[in-house]
C-alpha cells in the first residue's frame, strides 16, 4: 500500500472491487446477516498465495505483501472500499492552486504500534525516505517529485513537490513510520494500522495482533489475524474445508462452486487485466492485421467460461470496467466470440493463410493463466494458427519476457489501482514498461495531453481516445478482468472489498 | 532357482506381455487416433462423471478422459523410450570402455557417476530443465543424462567380469582387435542382464517422467501427459474423484507391465 | 584406515564436484535473483542497490571462493529472499533449520513404517505355506510397488482426507506448535511414501529367507533337531537380515529424494519444497547448501552400510 501509482504485473486473481461503484453483490459481504451482533475478539486465519517479500512498507513491492501490510502500516491518507481517500494520519489537508504544495494537518493522538504518538518529525522522516531525500535512493517513484518536506508546527507539514500532477495525492498513502526506524522496519515493523506486527516466518506466513490504541474507535473486532502462506489453490481448498483457514480469496471457479454450501463465496471483479500480450515488433505480430486477426480469433466468452467460471468481466482494451469513469466499453470492436471468418480473412491479407507457429510464454505458477493458454491453443488452432505454450519460472519470465522483451506472445495479467492512467502509461514507445513494444506516435501524444490535463471530463476524454487506439491498433489481445471468487467462514462478517489490492481485515469479525 | 523345474508357463511374462501390450496398442493408436479430440473443449460436458460415452468422464475443459489418458499413455511411452535408448546407449559406451580399459578414463567417469547417484533425480533433472527450460526434447535430454549412470554401473561390472574370460583371452591370443573384442565378443554376452535394466530403468523413466510433469516441468499443455493430469485433477479431487483416478490408474498399469515383463524375462533366462 | 582415507576424499571431492556444478547451473540458467525480488516495480536504482546489498556485483568467481570460505569456516551464508530482522538477511542455517526437521521427522516415521510392517510381513510370507497367499501377497506387493508416490499421495488424500475425514489435507500442523497434531498429520505423507517401500522390502526379505532356507545349516539344523519355528527366527532371519538391513540404507536415500515430491502434495514445508521454490526464485545459497545437504546425506549413507558390512563380514576389507 505505499503507493498508488503502481502498476504490478503479477498475480493472476487480486483483491479487489471498486464495491461503491461495482455491480449489486459487491460491498460489504455480509450485507443479508448484517443484523448479527458484532462480536470483538477471536482470531481469523487468511489464507494468502505468496510469500512476503520485504517488512518493510516503503521496500515492500509484491501485491501479496501489500495485502497484508495494509493492516500493519497507513499514510497520511489511506484508501477505502469505495477507492477514495479518507484521512488517515492527517486529520486535514490542503493542496494550493498552483498544485506544488501539500499542507497536511495530523490527527490528535494517533499512535504507533510502540506506544509513541505519531509527530511532524515521523512524518517528516518517512516522507524523505521514501522520496530519497534521506540517502539518494528514491523508494516509490511517483514520490521523487517531493523537494522538500517543512515542519511548520507541532501538528503541520508542508510538502513542496516538483511539477503539479493532479493524481499525486494518491501517492500518500505511503506508510508513516517512526522517525529513524526505516533500518528497523524489516525486523520490528511499526506502523500506525488497526494491527500490529507479532511474528513473520518465511514460507509460513505473518501474524498480527490487535492495535488497542488505533484511532478509528471501535475498530477492529479481531485479536489476532493469522496470514498463512498455502502451498497452492488446492491445498487452499483442502484447508478450507478442513477449517484451518477461514478466509481465502483466490479461489478457482470450480473451487467456488464446490465450497458454494459450507462458505459464503463472493464473486467481485479483480484490479487485473488479463491480456493476450503480443510482441508487436516480432514477425509477424509486427503486422497489425495478424494482431487484429488474433482478436478475432478468440472467444472471451468461452475463456470466461472455462477459467472463470464466467465471473469474469470482457474487456478490450487496458482500463477496468470498475473505473466507470474513464472506462469505455470497445468489446464491439471485435466481438466477444470468436469471427473465425473474419480472422481467416485478415490473416489471408497479410499473407498468412496458411497461418503460422506462435509461441505463448506463460508463467508456470499461475494455474490461471495456464489455463487460459489452453483454451486460447485451442481457439487459435480454429484460424490456422499453430500456437504452443512454453510454461516458464517466474523469474525467468520477468528476466526473458517483461525486462527482456525476448518473446513472441506471453498471458499475463497486470495490476492496476483506482488511478486510470496507470495502465495507460506503459504503452508509451519509449515506457520502460512497454514489453509489448506498442509503437504508436498518436498514442504518445494524447497521453502527454492527458498528463498535463487538470480539467477531469478533458482527461477524461483522452484516456477514452487512448483505450480506443490500443483496442483499434490490437496492441495486445485484451481477454478480461477475472473475478475474484472469496471464500468466507459464514460465521465472518464485515469483510469489505477494496477497489486496490487489499486485505482489510479491521472491520471483519465473528458473529455467535 | 535353478533347481526350479521348467514351467509350462511364464506367468510373470505373460501377465506383463498382456499389460504392457494393451498399454502400448493404446498409446501408439493415441498418438494416431483417439475416440475424440483431446484438445476441443465443451462447456456443456464438464465433469461428466464415466460413462458409456466418455469412458473414464471428461475434465474440467469438458475433454475426454480417456482420449487424453490415451494420449498421456502414449507420450509417456515415446519419451521414456527414447530416454532408455538415450541413456542405455551411452550408459553401453561409457561402461564398456571404462569397463575394459579401467584407468583415469574409469576413475573420472566412476567420481561423476558417484555425484549424479549421490543426488536425487528428480532434483537434477529440475536443475537441467530450469537450465534448458521445459519442453519434450529437454525432459529427455534431461532424463536421458540423469539416467547414464545407473547403466554405467552395470555394463561396467560385466565388463570387468567378462573381460578376463577364457574365450575373450584366447579371442586376444587369435589377435582380435580391441574394438573387436568390446563389441563382438563382450557385448551380446553382456544383453541378458542388460535387458533386465532396461527394463527397470524404462520403469524408472515412466515415473520420472510423470513425476516432472506432476511438478509441472514436463511435457507442456495443451498436450495431454499423465503426471499433468494428475496434478490438475488434484484440485478437484472432490468434484471429480475419476479425473484423478484414471491417469494414476494408467501410469500403474504401465509401470506394473514393464514390472512383470522384466521379471518374466529375468525368470526365462534363469529357467 | 587407509579405505576410510580413500572414502573420506572421495566423499569431499563429491561435495565439491556438486557445489561447483550448481554454482555454474545458477550461472547459466535464466532468470535473476534481483529481478525476482523486485518484481515488475524494480528500479535500475533499486537493482543496483540490491545487486550490491547481495553481493552479486562481484565477479563470480570470487562470489564462488567468498561462498566457499564462509562456508569452510562454517558459515552456510544468508538467504537472498528471506529476511530477518535489523534489515539483516535469514542465515540459511536457520532457514533450513527451521524446515529440516519436518523433513528429517517424515523420513524417520516412514523409516519406521516400513520396518515395522514389512519385517512382519516379510516373515510371514516366507513362512506361509498357502499357495493361494503366496500369490496375493505377490500380486499385491507387485502392484504397489508400481504406485508412484504422488499418486499415492492423491489417493491417500482422497481416502483418509477426503472420505474418512481421518486428517484435513493441506492442513498442516507445525511441530512446536502441536507435536501431537504434527505427527497425527505427518502419518499420511509417512504412509505415502512407506507403501511402495513396504511392498519392496518384504519381497525382498522373503527371497532373503528363502535363499536361505535351502542353505546348508538349515539342513544341519533340522536334523539337529531345531524346531522350524527356532531355525526361522534364530537362524534364517539373523542371516536373511543382512541383505535387507543393506536394502533399508538404500532406502532412506530415496525416502529423501521421494519427499521432495510428497512434500509438494501435502503441502508439508519442509526442505523439498523449501528446494523447489529456492530454485525457481534463484536463491542461490539456499539451494547449494540444500544441495550439498542431500548429497552429504546420500553419500553417507551409503558409506555407513559399506562399513556395515566391513564389520559383519571382515572377508571384504581383505580384498
Amino acid at each position: 500500500m505505499k503507493k498508488l501509482f503502481c502498476l504490478l504485473l503479477t498475480t493472476l486473481l487480486t483483491m479487489a472491487v471498486l464495491s461503491g461503484c461495482g455491480t449489486d453483490g459487491t460491498g460489504e459481504s455480509s450485507g443479508d446477516n448484517s443484523s448479527a451482533e458484532p462480536v470483538y475478539g477471536g482470531s481469523v486465519v487468511v489464507g494468502i498465495q505468496q510469500d512476503i517479500d520485504s517488512l518493510d512498507p516503503h521496500k515492500a513491492t509484491a501485491a501479496g505483501t501489500k495485502e497484508i501490510l495494509f493492516n500493519i502500516f497507513e499514510g497520511l491518507v489511506k484508501l477505502d472500499e469505495n477507492g477514495n481517500l479518507i484521512n488517515a494520519v492527517a486529520s486535514d489537508y490542503t493542496i494550493s492552486d498552483d498544485g506544488l504544495v501539500y499542507t497536511f494537518t495530523l490527527r490528535d493522538n494517533v499512535k504507533f504500534h510502540n506506544g509513541n504518538v505519531v509527530t511532524c518529525e515521523d512524518v517528516k522522516y518517512s516522507l524523505e525516505r521514501v522520496s530519497g531525500l534521506l540517502d539518494g535512493t528514491p523508494l516509490i517513484s511517483t514520490l521523487k517529485t517531493i523537494q522538500a518536506v517543512d515542519i511548520l508546527d507541532d501538528k503541520t507539514v508542508q510538502v513542496t513537490v516538483e511539477s503539479p500532477n493532479t493524481e499525486l495525492i494518491y501517492s500518500f498513502v505511503a506508510a508513516i513510520i517512526p522517525a529513524g526506524s526505516g533500518e528497523d522496519m524489516e525486523a520490528d515493523p511499526i506502523g500506525t494500522g488497526p494491527f500490529s506486527f507479532v511474528s513473520y516466518k518465511p514460507q509460513e506466513g505473518i501474524v498480527v495482533a490487535k492495535n488497542p490504541d488505533y484511532w478509528q474507535s471501535g475498530l477492529p473486532y479481531l485479536d489476532e489475524v493469522n496470514f498463512k502462506i498455502v502451498n497452492s489453490a488446492d491445498s487452499a481448498l483442502l484447508e478450507l474445508q478442513g477449517g484451518t483457514i477461514d478466509i481465502y480469496a483466490y479461489l478457482t471457479d470450480s473451487q467456488a462452486a464446490e465450497l458454494q454450501d459450507t462458505f459464503n463465496v463472493e464473486a467481485s471483479p479483480s484490479d487485473v487485466v488479463q491480456a493476450l500480450f503480443l510482441n508487436n515488433t516480432v514477425a509477424p505480430l509486427d503486422d497489425v492485421r495478424v494482431r487484429q486477426a488474433i482478436c478475432y480469433a478468440l472467444d472471451k466468452e468461452m475463456i470466461n467460461e472455462f477459467v472463470g467460471g464466467g465471473n469474469g468481466t470482457l474487456i478490450s482494451s487496458a482500463m477496468l470496467p470498475t473505473l466507470k469513469d474513464n472506462y469505455v466499453d470497445l468489446n464491439d470492436t471485435y466481438g466477444t466470440t470468436a469471427n473465425v471468418e473474419k480472422a481467416k480473412e485478415l490473416l489471408a491479407d497479410a499473407g498468412y493463410a496458411d497461418g503460422f507457429d506462435l509461441e505463448i510464454a506463460i508463467p508456470s505458477n499461475y494455474e490461471f493463466h495456464m489455463q487460459t493458454g489452453e483454451v486460447v491453443v485451442e481457439q487459435l488452432k480454429a484460424v490456422g494458427i499453430n500456437a504452443t505454450i512454453k510454461a516458464v519460472e517466474w523469474s525467468t519470465w520477468l528476466d526473458e519476457v517483461y525486462n527482456g522483451r525476448q518473446y513472441q506472445a506471453t498471458i499475463s495479467g497486470i495490476t492496476c489501482d483506482s488511478t486510470p492512467g496507470y495502465l495507460l502509461n506503459r504503452f508509451q514507445t519509449d515506457s520502460s514498461k512497454n514489453f509489448i513494444n506498442f509503437v504508436n506516435a498518436d498514442y504518445d501524444e494524447i497521453y502527454l495531453k492527458a498528463q498535463a490535463a487538470q480539467d477531469p471530463e478533458e482527461k477524461k476524454g483522452y484516456y477514452a481516445q487512448l483505450q480506443q487506439i490500443l483496442c483499434e491498433e490490437a496492441g495486445s489481445a485484451f481477454l478480461q478482468v477475472p473475478a475474484n471468487m472469496t471464500a468466507l467462514n459464514k460465521k465472518l462478517m464485515g469483510y469489505k472489498f477494496y477497489p486496490v489490492y487489499v486485505q482489510d481485515m479491521s472491520t471483519v469479525y465473528w458473529v455467535e | 532357482m535353478k533347481t526350479q523345474k521348467k514351467r509350462k508357463w511364464n506367468k510373470y511374462l505373460t501377465a506383463g506381455l498382456f499389460m504392457t501390450g494393451f498399454a502400448l496398442l493404446l498409446g501408439i493408436v493415441g498418438i494416431f487416433w483417439t475416440p475424440y479430440s483431446t484438445t476441443a473443449m465443451s462447456a456443456a460436458e464438464k465433469f461428466d462423471a464415466p460413462s458409456l460415452r466418455h469412458l473414464f468422464g471428461t475434465d474440467n475443459f469438458g475433454r475426454d478422459i480417456f482420449s487424453r489418458v490415451m494420449e498421456g499413455m502414449g507420450t509417456t511411452v515415446v519419451i521414456s523410450s527414447l530416454v532408455v535408448l538415450f541413456s542405455g546407449t551411452f550408459g553401453i559406451l561409457l561402461g564398456a570402455l571404462t569397463g575394459y580399459f579401467g584407468g583415469l578414463l574409469d576413475e573420472i567417469v566412476m567420481r561423476v557417476t558417484d555425484a549424479v547417484n549421490g543426488f536425487p533425480s528428480i532434483l537434477l533433472t529440475l536443475v537441467i530443465i530450469s537450465i534448458l527450460g521445459s519442453g519434450r526434447q529437454n525432459v529427455i535430454l534431461s532424463l536421458g543424462i540423469v539416467f547414464i549412470p545407473s547403466y554405467i554401473r552395470i555394463v561396467r561390472s560385466e565388463f570387468i567380469r567378462l573381460r578376463d574370460a577364457d574365450y575373450i583371452m584366447r579371442a586376444r591370443l587369435m589377435g582380435a582387435g580391441r574394438m573387436r573384442i568390446l563389441f563382438v565378443h563382450i557385448l551380446p554376452n553382456i544383453f541378458s542382464v542388460f535387458w533386465v535394466s532396461v527394463m527397470i530403468g524404462f520403469n524408472n523413466a515412466i515415473l520420472a517422467e510423470s513425476g516432472m510433469s506432476y511438478l509441472g516441468i514436463g511435457v507442456q499443455p495443451p498436450d495431454a501427459s499423465l503426471g499433468k493430469m494428475l496434478s490438475d485433477a488434484q484440485g478437484y479431487l472432490q468434484t471429480a474423484p475419476w479425473y484423478a483416478l484414471a491417469p494414476g490408474l494408467a501410469i500403474v498399469w504401465v509401470v506394473l507391465g514393464f514390472a512383470l515383463f522384466g521379471e518374466g524375462i529375468r525368470r526365462q533366462k534363469v529357467d | 584406515m587407509k579405505y576410510f582415507i580413500k572414502k573420506l576424499i572421495t566423499l569431499i571431492m563429491t561435495l565439491f564436484f556438486v557445489s561447483v556444478a550448481a554454482f555454474l547451473a545458477f550461472q547459466i540458467i535464466p532468470g535473476d535473483v534481483v529481478a525476482s525480488i523486485l518484481g515488475t516495480e524494480a528500479t535500475p536504482e533499486r537493482e543496483e542497490q540490491l545487486r550490491e546489498e547481495l553481493g552479486l556485483n562481484k565477479p563470480p568467481l570470487q562470489r564462488y571462493a567468498d561462498w566457499i570460505t564462509d562456508l569452510l569456516r562454517g558459515d552456510l551464508g544468508e538467504s537472498y529472499r528471506f529476511s530477518k530482522g535489523m534489515n539483516e538477511r535469514m542465515p540459511v542455517s536457520e532457514l533450513i533449520g527451521d524446515k529440516l526437521p519436518v523433513t528429517l521427522w517424515l523420513a524417520v516415521l516412514s523409516m519406521v513404517l516400513i520396518v515395522a510392517v514389512s519385517i512382519p510381513l516379510g516373515v510371514f510370507w516366507a513362512r506361509s505355506k498357502s499357495r493361494f497367499l503366496d500369490a496375493a501377497l505377490g500380486v499385491i506387493t507387485q502392484t504397489a510397488m508400481a504406485v508412484p508416490s504422488f499418486f499415492l499421495g492423491i489417493l491417500v488424500t482422497y481416502l483418509f482426507g477426503i472420505l474418512l475425514k481421518a486428517f484435513a489435507p493441506g492442513g498442516y500442523v507445525s511441530y512446536q506448535k502441536d507435536p501431537a497434531g504434527f505427527f497425527q498429520y505427518l502419518l499420511f505423507p509417512a504412509l505415502s511414501i512407506a507403501i511402495p517401500k513396504i511392498a519392496m522390502t518384504a519381497r525382498f526379505l522373503r527371497n532373503s529367507m528363502l535363499t536361505e532356507l535351502k542353505s546348508d545349516y538349515v539342513r544341519t539344523a533340522y536334523s539337529k533337531g531345531c524346531t522350524e519355528r527356532r531355525v526361522a527366527y534364530g537362524h534364517v532371519l539373523r542371516n536373511a537380515m543382512m541383505p535387507v538391513i543393506t536394502f533399508l540404507g538404500m532406502i532412506i536415500a530415496e525416502i529423501v529424494a521421494g519427499s521432495i515430491v510428497v512434500e509438494q502434495v501435502f503441502g508439508l514445508p519442509g526442505i523439498g519444497r523449501l528446494l523447489i521454490s529456492s530454485i525457481s526464485t534463484r536463491d542461490f545459497p539456499v539451494v547449494e547448501i540444500l544441495i550439498l545437504y542431500i548429497t552429504f546425506v546420500v553419500i553417507f549413507v551409503y558409506f555407513l552400510i559399506d562399513i556395515l558390512y566391513r564389520v559383519i563380514d571382515p572377508r571384504i576389507s581383505e580384498k
